[in-house]
């Protein structure tokens, strides 16, 4: 009995340590992965990421600053000429795709924006078409190229010739905030007259503190409109080539906007109080 | 009506208006983009409109409460946009080629 227990056992160590060598055999000779099988470590969403973890080949994506990737990169492209430059297609056409969809939601965001102005809504759409036209043309200069070693650096050109995670949605997205924050500017600029004057003829028990109150809120205007005037030129005209300095300036600019929003976010709070003051 | 009387009743209507027509306009256009996680984390501490403004202040000011939500629409997509900016600067480009 105890013998028969130790063959089995026996018997079930063999077949798993069997099995792992297979394993490890099918990854070893995998030099030409399916697409199904080449899974890219750039984001598929980052244009309009989602709390959901879409983005699992690079968890910093939403919570923090870029980090190696979790997931194991399918490596090099391997075996002959004809099949490394395969995968090479094969992963550039799905870098482009994911890339192009990017960008179409860009696109996507600028048309839907009301806030943003019309020039800086021509210039972003027309920056977006010249990336598209761009990465089109690319994917076939990578299809029709003969050698792995000119594919592999025309591959690296759908990153470094387009930044369109790390430079194209910031700058999209800091352009269409700091468009709203002049939106927002502009409409309580022009109310405060109005306000200012229902403050003088007011009789409310509680008109000092209406006018504390409004007269923080304009502090707070010229505090927000100081903060979010820069921030359209800063960016709107940065280019790939200038990659990774712009990253500072992407930084800088989105803490302006931040800044901005909250004092626009401060005197809100003012006009609201105002308005209850005057009216209690 | 004095001359003096006349301009300071335009300077109230002029800018009322202003407001009207400018958070009008948005209010028509506007749709809200997805909301990404690090915008929704920052939008979370985003007040929302408690107080409605009355009727009296309202008209005293030109302000009414649909333009104050309006406002508030308005900051909330600011809050939206800079947090899908942020999250655009914190990924990676990746490396097709490897």
């Amino acid at each position: 009995m105890r013998l028969q227990h130790s063959l089995r056992l026996g018997i079930g160590t063999l077949a798993v340590i069997a099995s792992l060598g297979a394993a490890s055999a099918l990854t070893v000779g995998a030099t030409s992965p399916s697409p199904s099988a080449t899974p890219t470590p750039t984001p598929t969403s980052t244009a309009t990421p989602t709390p959901t973890p879409t983005a699992t080949t690079d968890p910093s994506a939403i919570s923090g600053p870029a980090t190696p990737s979790a997931t194991p990169t399918p490596g090099p492209c391997q075996g002959s000429v004809a099949a490394a430059l395969a995968c090479i297609d094969q992963r550039a056409k799905t870098a482009v795709d994911d890339r192009e969809s990017a960008l179409g939601e860009l696109a996507g965001d600028v048309k839907s924006s009301v806030d943003i102005t019309a020039g800086d809504r021509a210039t972003l759409l027309g920056q977006i078409d010249a990336d598209e036209t761009g990465l089109d043309a690319l994917l076939v200069t990578i299809d029709n190229d003969t050698t792995v070693k000119q594919a592999l650096a025309d591959t690296e050109t759908i990153v470094t010739g387009y930044r369109v995670y790390l430079l194209e949605t910031p700058k999209v997205h800091l352009v269409i905030a700091a468009d709203t924050e002049g939106s927002v500017e502009s409409v309580i600029s022009s109310t405060l007259p109005a306000i200012q004057a229902a403050i003088n003829v007011s009789s409310s028990p509680n008109k000092a503190a209406a006018q504390a109150a409004f007269n923080d809120c304009s502090s707070q205007l010229a505090a927000a409109e100081s903060a979010s005037a820069g921030i359209v030129a800063a960016v709107i005209d940065l280019q790939p080539s200038g990659y990774p300095g712009s990253q500072s300036t992407l930084t800088s600019e989105a803490q302006n906007a931040k800044a901005a929003r909250q004092d626009l976010l401060d005197c809100y709070t003012d006009l609201k109080d105002i308005l209850k003051d005057l009216g209690a | 009506m004095s001359r003096f009387g006349r301009l300071g009743s335009a300077a109230l209507v002029v800018p009322a208006a202003l407001l009207i027509a400018a958070c009008g306009t948005t209010a028509l256009g506007h749709s809200p983009a997805p909301t990404t996680a690090a915008a929704a984390t920052t939008a979370a501490a985003s007040p929302s409109v408690g107080a409605s403004p009355s009727a009296s202040a309202s008209a005293a000011t030109g302000v009414s409460s649909s333009q104050i939500n309006q406002i508030d629409n308005q900051l909330n997509e600011i809050n939206n946009e800079i947090g899908q900016a942020e999250s655009g600067l914190a990924t990676s480009e990746g490396d097709p080629a490897s």
